[in-house]
């Protein structure tokens, strides 16, 4: 049984060099604005969003890291990153940003059958 | 749930959408995804319980019709994508 209308929202891109973390932040935040429940897994090179170090980039290119620091506002509390994908990255969980849940890749499958709604960036 | 991919067999979005599967999904390779069809020795194709087809306009259009029909590979018209689209409640774009 998936929860109902719980959006899983994935973001597998790196800041900077495309719009796409911008727009999956972007709609996972609309989301949470509209009162549904959102939780977000970076996977890949979007793990690189969640550097707590980052700066903003070249003149005119804003840092998502505000963004990122916005969720828990929004209520959006479950930031999910498989501990492999760190392992890939040789980034140690310390240097992400507070409130990242790891969870093996293994889970993955049944946390994908768990939502109504899995939306890819 | 349907995966549908449109990303080389090597590229982060193949690579991430076979992490998420579940017995039972169906993949659609549609667009660059047909390139599979390049290489029997994908991880996709060893996967059991799940069925993957390709678009067989995409297939044509890059010239791999005639390797994907010798391999075997199921080839499935527009309408049979749309099909699919309505038996699947959960649809998932790699794009």
């Amino acid at each position: 049984m998936t929860e109902p209308n719980e959006r899983l929202v994935v973001i597998r891109h790196a800041p900077y060099s495309s719009n796409e973390l911008r727009e999956g932040l972007d709609v996972a935040l609309v989301a949470a604005a509209f009162g549904q429940a959102v939780s977000l897994l970076f996977l890949g090179q979007g793990v690189l969003a969640l550097l707590k170090e980052q700066k903003a980039g070249a003149p005119g290119q804003k840092s998502t890291l505000p963004t990122i620091d916005m969720l828990e506002m929004y209520d959006i509390e479950t930031i999910l990153v498989p501990t492999e994908t760190l392992q890939n990255f040789n980034i140690t969980a310390d240097q992400l940003v507070d409130g990242v849940t790891l969870l093996p890749i293994s889970d993955l499958p049944d946390l994908f059958q768990r939502y109504d709604y899995v939306l890819n960036f | 749930m349907l995966h549908i991919l449109n990303k080389p067999p090597h590229s982060d979005a193949a690579v991430q959408m076979l992490s998420t599967l579940s017995g039972n999904d169906t993949i659609v390779l549609i667009e660059d995804g047909v390139q599979a069809a390049l290489h029997p020795e994908w991880q996709g194709w060893a996967t059991n319980e799940v069925s993957i087809f390709l678009l067989v306009e995409d297939a044509i259009s890059r010239g791999i019709h005639s390797i994907a029909v010798a391999h075997g590979l199921p080839l499935i018209e527009v309408d049979d994508f749309v099909v699919l689209t309505e038996q699947n409640e959960q649809i998932i774009s790699w794009y």
